[in-house]
């Protein structure tokens, strides 16, 4: 994973402003709404929050930095998106060994299918200052920014983190989202590129441009995901989707709205597309390298494709949530899930990118302690694994503004018929 | 009547009333207070809503999403129109031939009620896929072709068009307009049929001017019951429809639950309301039924 | 209706064939007797292909994780129903909402048919109409709305939002079904027995409960299928919480489990069970009340009322 620090020097100061004057503001409000009996309380847990955010200046190195009360809860509660984890017979075989070890339930809920989606059922809570039921959440690296942007998050203790210390690949430090690595770990990284049945097809593609073929009418599928439609329409336009404009945007809008209204674009789905896929009412689509990969087994035409123009990268983040009430677990499961033989474990299974070093080996020779046989065709898939020819093609959603994020959703939601 | 008994009917109602109507004033009635009022605000949950009496939100919503309300009502009203198709001769053959069986074949028209809404909708999804048999059979049967010309399918398919959004909106609210139209022509006493038969001798006419008529209150409840949720639904359109399929409840739904823009989202809730509330009022006046409360 | 207050009294159905007419042909008037009654069968198949497909695919065992195209049959899924992870917490986050709804929206909508159907009052014609409202109203305005009144006093929403919303849209059906009942029954029962007893809270418990009974139980039912089916209104209110048809929502972007089509199958057969077991009984009993049959039947008939 060559992830390179996303944004400039002045964006990630920027960041670091906006989350300071943020705190702040976030703060007058709690008190504009101070009156009610909860007041006294809010009050309380505001002040907490922006001391505890404000104390972290030097994360990972700093020792005493965050301090959650170290006793494990016998219940916890994970929101992750649908097929993210390891599954054997119904079961969770990584989460079932966390809980036989720290003596813990998990409540593993698979309930976000799109970052907007869930970040919209939760914001007024979030806003309101309350805990939203969720220990950890597993958010896009984009949304995962808007969260530590708003103080949404809690930080990280490191103290309790060693395996996440060691065994992260480098290139995640450091992220323009979390400057100072201290809200976010890393689940799993993915491409988005271009998935399509060779035998209704019947022909290799290479390109976006591929998708707007006249013979897949009303066959084809892009992303309810604006950063990952946008993006990859960008690429094929020639545009850099990490230092993009409205104008840009614009162009990308205009370059689809024709497939949209003469019907070519079937639809903009989230992982449903692949279902579609998988039953033939799609013929090509804009997809998640993960997907495909697990689609596979099932279905042999199924094909992935970077595109010769470049794919998009992106990265899901673990994160506790702002006023959660386990912190603790979280952080326990951060560092379960960062030791090799754990990711690996996952990995056979999840088929995205691993972030955790170390995992590709385990997955070679697997590991009978865990139940993981050697996998080597996971371990040297190029999807799961990839050499630097892919990562070159790579390109990062750049940071947006919250009046260039408005632009581009209003332009991306006349496409999808939401506008 | 017993001095007791008028005692006993003059006892206040309203104690009676009084908890059930205080939940739907605060949860029903109070709701819609908030509805209108954060519709004429402007913000975002970051900075919080203010209240501006902003009336623009109304016209800026409506017209940005012209398409979506035009759509709605014609899938609705198409909707409406296919139900009532198949459920009058339905209800008739229940009502009027269905003999000791009635009870029985009233159960099978509820009977689609008792799986979820979403599984069933679900079923259509696997039902109208493009290599299902339904497709195909309607494909080289020629049927996707006129269908196509039409604009009701595209592209030889059902799946995502909006003869699958109009085919699923049907049958979700299929007993909504069945079950009305029974319960008025079971009321119809069958003497006074034979006595058109007599006098008109001549079945259509006798039908048209005897049991239409009388059948006259069911129509007017089944049409209602299934126009105004079908007008508001959004499932159908999201699970069987497509980019050129959205309606306005889909614009409500993510605009309320995943991009929080409450304020237009409200304005467009309240406007599909108050428009329903004209709809029914003009529709009660044509149809001529006074009863409604 | 004018013309429907001349009818004085309905008889027992007797077949609309009963004599033989004048008709132009015979044959033609048979075709079309019976071409009614084939399309009559085709409407039940549009009905009924739908829950078949739902039964069905319960005992597929789809090879990957779609359950979208058959496979072959198995019965894996119906012994293991919940071995879908999060299915059971939503399944039982449901029928605790359907319980507590039911009860509470029950209690409620009871007292207030009582009211309507025992009381003159000022204020009757309003009453009803604000019973009849929240019928007439999609679900997504009255999701929306409560939402709104949530986010508006910063109450989180959760499991007791869940219940406020799903009590609200189930009192009026309550009302409904039970005000129906109130009216069918003789109120001389209870006349004479507040002349024997001379106490209003004896003859309630004694007479009117027993009587009503019936009516109450119905509405319960109702209440108890519309809130363990609601999607709507549960949407825009759920918050943080999962209830089944949520889940469903949520499994329908990724494939949808098989054991979601057996649960969707245990429910509609636990329903149909218990329509059937009250139909061969009301059967038995000699009553061939459609309407008592169904409180869906009965919300039709007074919406149409109304």
């Amino acid at each position: 994973m060559t992830n390179e620090p996303r944004g400039s020097r002045a964006d990630i100061d920027a960041l670091a402003f906006a989350r300071g004057a943020l705190t702040r503001r976030d703060f007058m409000r709690r008190v504009g709404l101070a009156g009610g009996s909860l007041a006294a309380a809010n009050l309380l847990a505001a002040c907490g929050g922006s001391v505890g955010g404000a104390s972290t200046q030097n994360p990972g190195s700093s020792a005493a930095a965050v301090k959650y009360p170290h006793t494990v809860s016998p219940d916890w509660n994970w929101s992750n998106w649908t097929l993210y984890i390891d599954e054997k017979n119904h079961r969770h075989p990584s989460i079932d060994m966390f809980d036989a070890k720290y003596k813990t339930h998990t409540n593993y809920i698979e309930d976000i299918n799109d970052n907007e989606e869930f970040f919209g059922k939760f914001q007024a809570t979030l806003q309101a200052g309350q805990d939203i039921g969720r220990d950890m959440v597993t958010l896009t690296d984009w949304m995962a920014g808007k969260w530590v942007q708003f103080g949404y998050v809690e930080p990280l203790e490191w103290d309790i983190l060693p395996n996440v210390k060691s065994n992260l690949l480098p290139t995640y430090h450091g992220r323009s989202i979390d400057p100072n690595d201290e809200f976010l770990v890393p689940w799993q990284s993915g491409l988005t590129g271009i998935g399509y049945n060779s035998e209704l097809t019947g022909r290799d593609l290479t390109t976006v441009s591929d998708l707007w073929d006249p013979k897949f009418k009303g066959k084809v599928s892009l992303l309810t995901e604006m950063r990952d439609t946008f993006g990859l329409v960008m690429l094929n336009l020639g545009i850099d989707p990490s230092k993009c404009t409205t104008a840009d945007a614009q162009k990308a809008h205009d370059a689809i709205k024709p497939y949209v209204d003469n019907g070519q674009i079937r639809a903009f789905y989230g992982n449903d597309y692949s279902n579609h896929l998988a039953n033939g009412d799609l013929t090509a689509a804009m997809v998640w390298s993960g997907d495909m990969v697990q689609l596979l087994p099932d279905n042999p035409h199924l094909k992935f494709v970077v595109p010769d123009e470049g794919c998009m990268l992106w990265t899901d983040n673990m994160m506790i949530p702002k006023h959660a009430k386990n912190p603790y677990n979280a952080h326990l499961w951060m560092n379960y899930y960062y030791q090799p033989n754990i990711a690996a474990l996952v990995e056979d299974w999840v088929n995205y990118i691993c972030p955790v070093n170390g995992a590709a080996e385990v997955l070679k020779a697997g590991d009978p302690s865990i139940g993981l046989a050697g996998d080597p065709k996971v371990a040297d898939n190029p999807l799961i694994f990839p050499p630097k020819s892919t990562l070159d093609k790579a390109h990062v959603f750049k940071s947006l503004s919250a009046d260039e994020e408005t632009q581009f959703n209003t332009l991306f939601a006349d496409l999808t018929g939401t506008a | 009547m017993s001095r007791v008994y008028r005692l006993f009917r003059s006892a206040p109602a309203y104690p009676l009333l009084l908890p059930g109507m205080v939940w739907l004033a605060i949860f029903f009635f109070v709701p819609m207070y908030y509805l209108l009022d954060m519709s004429l605000r402007t913000g975002n949950l970051l900075d919080g809503f203010n209240q501006v009496y902003r009336f623009a939100n109304y016209s800026d919503a409506i017209r940005e999403n012209k398409e979506q309300f035009i759509r709605s009502i014609i899938y609705a009203a198409s909707a409406t129109a296919l139900a009532f198709c198949i459920s009058y001769p339905l209800a008739y053959v229940i009502a009027f031939r269905g003999g000791r069986y009635k009870n029985f074949l009233l159960m099978l028209v509820i009977a689609p009620f008792f799986t979820n809404y979403l599984i069933r909708t679900l079923a259509w999804e696997t039902i109208l896929a493009d290599h299902g048999i339904v497709t195909s059979t309607l494909r080289s049967l020629g049927v996707l072709t006129a269908t196509d010309k039409l604009g009701f399918t595209s592209g030889q398919r059902l799946l995502a068009t909006p003869l699958a959004v109009v085919t699923g909106i049907t049958y979700n609210y299929l007993p909504f307009m069945t079950l009305p139209l029974y319960v008025s022509l079971e009321k119809i006493d069958k003497r006074l049929l034979e006595a058109a038969l007599d006098l008109y001798a001549n079945r259509p006419r006798a039908f048209m001017r005897v049991t239409l008529p009388l059948s006259l209150p069911g129509i007017f409840a089944g049409t209602l019951l299934t126009f105004i949720p079908a007008i508001g639904d959004y499932i159908n359109a999201y699970l069987l429809g497509s980019t050129q399929t959205t309606m306005i409840g889909n614009v409500i739904q993510s605009k309320f639950l995943t991009f929080n823009d409450y304020p237009s989202a409200a304005a467009l809730s309240f406007t599909l309301m108050a428009g329903i509330l004209v709809f029914v009022i003009i529709y009660a006046r044509i149809l001529g039924t006074e009863d409604l409360a | 209706m004018a013309a429907g207050t001349q009818v004085t009294q309905a008889t027992g159905a007797q077949q609309d064939t009963a004599r033989p007419r004048k008709a132009p042909s015979r044959f033609w008037a048979k075709v079309r007797y019976q071409l009614l009654n084939v399309f009559a069968g085709l409407a039940f198949l549009y009905l009924l292909v739908p829950i078949a497909v739902v039964i069905l695919f319960s005992f597929n065992d789809p090879p990957g994780r779609f359950n979208f195209t058959w496979h072959k049959f198995s019965t894996a899924a119906w012994q293991h129903p919940f071995a879908t992870p999060g299915i059971e917490n939503a399944v039982v986050l449901s029928l605790k909402i359907a319980f507590l709804s039911t009860i509470i929206a029950t209690i409620l909508g009871t007292l207030m048919a009582l009211a309507l159907a025992r009381y003159s009052f000022r204020g009757r014609s309003v009453t009803n109409f604000v019973i009849f409202l929240p019928m007439a109203t999609p679900e997504i305005v009255m999701g929306s709305s409560l939402l709104t009144l949530f986010i508006s006093v910063s109450f989180n929403r959760g499991f007791t939002t869940i219940l406020i919303a799903h009590i609200m849209f189930n009192i009026s059906y309550v009302v409904v079904t039970v005000k129906a009942r109130i009216y069918g029954f003789d109120r001389r029962m209870e006349e004479a027995a507040m002349d024997l007893y001379a106490n209003e809270l004896t003859t309630f418990r004694k007479i009117t409960l027993p009587l009503i009974m019936p009516g109450v139980l119905a509405a319960a039912l109702l209440a108890f299928a519309l809130s363990i089916d609601d999607f709507v209104i549960t949407q825009f209110n759920a918050g943080p919480d999962i209830t089944f048809p949520l889940f469903i929502y949520g499994a329908a972007r990724t494939g949808v489990p098989v054991q979601v089509n057996v649960i969707g199958s245990m429910i509609f057969l636990i329903a149909i069970g218990l329509m059937a077991v009250n139909i061969l009984y009301q059967n038995y009993r000699g009553k061939r009340d459609a309407i008592a049959m169904s409180g869906a039947v009965r919300k039709a008939q007074l919406a149409e009322a109304a």
